[in-house]
């Protein structure tokens, strides 16, 4: 095992270059050493004369580093989301988005723009809101008898993503052409609405609900044995699967309402770290999905942002890349890792 | 020591299909077998001395103690249930399979600790399939996983074993090999065991004592000798049987019956 | 004389130029997507989708042959409310109800072509026998274009000439001063909105009849200098750090969002731009929800156009009043809304 062990570790520590690496990705060119005397002045000296215009303070510190922070914990929430609802749902093919988090928040991001344009904050406070109001919904409506069965949750996901949908078209209907616009981007998600503020708003949600996943990522295990089997083990399996769909919904909801829907990532991302380790244990694939999910979103991330000297929406880009990367694992594995 | 007590239990799923059990203990260290057809109510009754499915009326006392005062995890420190076995969705290993049973010791943010992994693999050894310990659960053949599930629910050091037909999908060598290991574990741990079966033989083998159902009532029960007799058998089953010894031990045949048997 | 030559042979180019072939019985139309629309008379019943036309029929006077309008009519304070309180029967982006435009029996629909759905409700309303005219305005000759066509096809010919004719001898004023102006002198203008995303995406006006009207005045377009042929480009806040503008056009539909963008701007990121440390920042009204707007697919353009040459070249446009242009349009052409 020590070949693992090893993977494990490059795997759990290669956030840190990349991080770094983004730092030096962008449209205006300033090179490495520059942006590491930045950093070092930032570090030791920060109210020390600098031989570089002040501009490059501005870009390497509030905007280049919010934005790629912005990536790594967005890449954590879907991620760590992803996998733990693909173990609560026994299923590996569960995505993110199986709840209606992404219709509420495309919902209340919609109602943002199109009725409260110019309110600071309202689209973010809003889709947050309806992601959450989403979420309860689609539980309010699964439970039934005191019990939430998996299957009626899928089931309720799918309704209630169908009918926020359904809100969202009437509201884009009728909604005027430039705003429709901003919805419609809005949906594709970017990640360039950032600078300190944003980030620090949600960075300590998603912590929050990543806290509380991580800590739970053995239960997850016993969890994805199954309700009866579960419920059997000593597992309170109501609230258990409460908690983790809570943590859960706290991360996308948090990371939606500032990004917009990016997708793919909650999907991808786990598969790929099973894939990758050769086990299915939640004790490392939360961790390192966390870890691989925030490179995924940061490398993605720097590719839209310098790609062409205009924004590509980093959702089309997590679609682009992770669509053919899953599909090679897959072939590369012959799909063995699920029989 | 008496570790299951039922009496007055009635229960309903709300289709039409109730069960009904009037009087019912089980003892440590002794295995008692719910004996009937497919469909006499055997699996739900289990459900029932597991908490799985709550009774509409009657009293479930397990050691001593009201079954409903048991929160989740109280309960699975002194029950083990071992379901039939099916194919998960992720391909955990063994060990990782058997190290779920200690999750009932555990408070809800806490992993698995040194302590943990001890007890499952003293209870792989338990069973005897030590070995399977680094082999992927869901490559292996079904009494090996019957084996995994079994070493499962001894890792959480029950007072009693719940087994739902623990032969059901496996060849003649391995419904043997499981109703021993079950009896051994039994004898070895003075674990109280009910299991159900649908085959009479296998249940005059290895059983203490049979209870006899049918139609979700618990017809007869006591020690196989008492309870097992080609009348009854026909009475539960509903086609004749004879009844034949060989070196000391009675076994259930079909009668023959015309050309086709 | 220069001016009254320069009026005349324009009117000539754009009577060319619309196609205006008026002989025999009916009327023979070539609109500006290229298509030869025949019609038996003058319409008497017309149908138009989009606010500018709508208020370029009323401008001509020829309000009471409104009889249904588009969505987005109903919300331009230059049309008066008897007009929109006509049926409203949708519009190119969502689809047009055929069957309610065929209810109120038109004899023709006017509306923009090249986007949305638009090919599909020309062929339905062809099949159904309504005549259509499409426009589609890029740059200032195709309002004062679009003016002919709709005064032809509305009976209302003397009076687009009046009005064709007066915006162009401005326009062609305005281009024949600013072409003058040394290459030297130009600023380097940002023209752009940054309403839906504030600090992070920013929609630029690159190749757009509003970001024509900063060349068209003596301005360099920074964003059609990097971007060329495209509309509307979203940047991020580094590309702007990269281009670092002389003076930034803030554009916006409503006072309110105006000040919300302006608000955005005391941040960090915004301060560490010349023209914002140096108060260059200008808010511009566009479109028809405020009666102080200019900046439109209708006549009112020359105003807008005015205005931007005052804040991007004042030297040079030192003379020309557009609050007086202003009122001599109102008073000559939008009578209509003092009623």
């Amino acid at each position: 095992m020590p070949k693992n062990k090893l993977l494990v570790l490059a795997l759990l520590l290669l956030p840190m270059p990349v991080l770094l690496f983004s730092l030096f990705v962008g449209i205006y060119s300033i090179d490495p050493i520059t942006v590491l005397s930045i950093l070092a002045k930032r570090l030791y000296d920060p109210s020390g004369a600098s031989p570089w215009p002040d501009v490059y303070e501005t870009i390497i510190i509030n905007i280049r580093m919010p934005r790629i922070l912005l990536a790594l914990v967005g890449g954590i929430a879907l991620s760590v989301s992803g996998a733990s609802l693909q173990g609560i749902f026994r299923n590996p093919l569960v995505d993110t988005y199986i709840l209606g988090v992404s219709a509420g928040a495309g919902l209340g991001a919609a109602l943002g723009i199109a009725y409260f344009p110019g309110v600071p904050g309202s689209v973010q406070a809003l889709s947050f809101a309806m992601g959450f109001a989403a979420f309860f919904t689609t539980y309010t409506v699964a439970k039934s008898k005191g019990e939430t069965p998996v299957i009626s949750l899928v089931l309720a996901g799918v309704i209630v993503t169908a009918l926020f949908s359904a809100l969202l078209s009437i509201i884009k209907f009728f909604t005027e052409a430039e705003k429709l616009a901003g919805v419609v981007y809005w949906m594709m998600g970017s990640l360039a609405v950032t600078g300190w503020g944003p980030l620090s708003q949600v960075a300590p949600l998603i912590m929050v609900g990543f806290a509380v996943a991580f800590l739970m990522r053995w239960r997850i295990n016993v969890l994805s044995m199954g309700d009866e089997e579960a419920k059997a083990l000593g597992v309170n399996v109501g609230r258990d699967r409460l908690i983790l769909l809570l943590a859960s919904t706290l991360m996308v909801s948090a990371f939606v309402s500032v990004a917009g829907i990016i997708g793919w990532i909650g999907l991808v991302v786990p598969h790929t770290v099973r894939m990758l380790l050769g086990t299915p244990d939640n004790r490392l694939v939360v961790p390192l999905s966390a870890s691989v999910g925030a490179v995924f979103l940061m490398v993605a991330d720097d590719l839209a942002r310098s790609v062409a000297s205009f924004e590509l929406p980093v959702g089309v880009i997590t679609t682009l890349v992770g669509a053919p990367f899953f599909l090679y694992l897959l072939k590369l594995r012959g799909g063995s890792a699920w029989k | 020591m008496e570790v299951v007590r039922i009496s007055g239990l009635d229960f309903s799923y709300g289709d039409g299909f109730s069960i009904h059990a009037d009087s019912l203990r089980v003892y440590a260290g002794e295995v008692l077998t719910l004996l009937g057809p497919n469909g006499s109510g055997k699996t739900t009754l289990l459900k029932c001395i597991n908490s799985l499915l709550k009774p509409n009326s009657g009293e479930v006392l397990i050691c001593g103690k009201e079954i409903g005062s048991y929160s989740r995890g109280d309960l699975a420190k002194a029950v083990g249930y071992v379901p039939q076995s099916h194919a998960p969705s992720f391909p955990f290993t063994v060990f990782d399979i058997v190290l779920m049973g200690r999750v009932s010791y555990l408070s809800i943010f806490q992993q698995p600790s040194e302590a943990d992994r001890r007890k499952a693999e003293e209870a792989l050894t338990t069973v005897g399939i030590y070995a399977m310990r680094d082999r992927i659960y869901t490559n292996i053949s079904g009494g090996e996983r019957q084996l995994v599930l079994i070493a499962r629910a001894i890792a959480q050091e029950p007072r009693l074993l719940l087994l739902d037909e623990p032969t059901a999908h496996l060849d003649f060598r391995n419904q043997i090999e499981t109703l021993r290991t079950i009896k051994r574990l039994s004898r070895e741990r003075k674990v109280a065991v009910v299991m159900s079966l649908h085959d009479p033989n296998h249940a005059l083998l290895f059983s203490d004592r049979i209870a006899l159902m049918r139609g979700g009532k618990l017809l007869r029960e006591g020690p196989p000798d008492e309870v097992v007799d080609s009348k009854s058998i026909e009475e539960v089953y509903g086609i004749p049987v004879d009844m034949v010894e060989h070196s000391g031990m009675r076994y259930i045949l079909p009668a023959k019956k015309g050309e086709w048997l | 004389m220069a001016i009254i030559a320069v009026i005349a042979v324009s009117s000539v180019g754009i009577l060319l130029a619309g196609g205006y072939l008026n002989g025999g019985s009916g009327v023979k139309i070539l609109d500006m997507s290229g298509r030869s629309v025949q019609l038996n008379s003058t319409a008497s019943r017309v149908v138009i989708l989009e606010s500018y036309w709508t208020e370029i029929a009323c401008a001509l006077g020829a309000q009471d042959k409104i009889i249904g309008i588009g969505t987005y009519v109903t919300s331009s304070v230059f049309i008066p409310d008897s007009v929109k309180n006509k049926t409203v029967v949708g519009n190119v982006f969502s689809g047009v109800n055929i069957e309610t435009v065929l209810s109120l029996k038109p004899d023709l629909v006017i509306m923009d072509y090249g986007y949305g759905k638009s090919e599909e409700i020309v062929r339905g309303l062809e099949a159904a026998g309504v005549p259509v005219i499409t426009l589609f305005a890029k740059n200032f000759a195709d309002i004062s274009n679009a003016t002919m066509i709709i005064g032809q096809a509305l009976g209302k010919v003397e009076r687009a000439q009046a009005l064709s004719g007066y915006i162009n001898g401005l326009h062609s004023q305005l281009i024949s001063n600013a072409s003058k102006i040394p290459a030297g002198e130009k600023p380097r203008v940002l023209i752009c909105n940054l309403d839906v995303w504030k600090d992070g995406l920013i929609y630029t006006y690159s190749n757009t009849s509003w970001g024509n009207v900063v060349v068209d005045v003596g301005g360099i377009n920074v964003a059609h200098e990097s971007f060329g042929s495209k509309s509307w480009v979203k940047v991020n806040m580094e590309q702007v750090l990269q281009w670092d503008p002389d003076l930034i056009v803030i554009v916006g539909r409503t006072q309110s969002v105006l000040a919300s963008q302006i608000g955005s701007m005391n941040d960090t990121n915004w301060l560490s731009l010349r023209a914002v440390r140096e108060g260059r920042v200008y808010p511009v009204l566009t479109g028809s929800y405020d009666r102080n707007s200019y900046l439109d697919w209708t006549p009112r353009m020359v105003v807008g156009e005015l205005q931007l040459a005052a804040i991007i070249q004042p030297a040079h446009f030192a003379s020309a009043d557009w609050a007086s242009v202003r009122d001599r349009l109102m008073d000559g052409y939008y009578g209509y809304l003092k009623s």
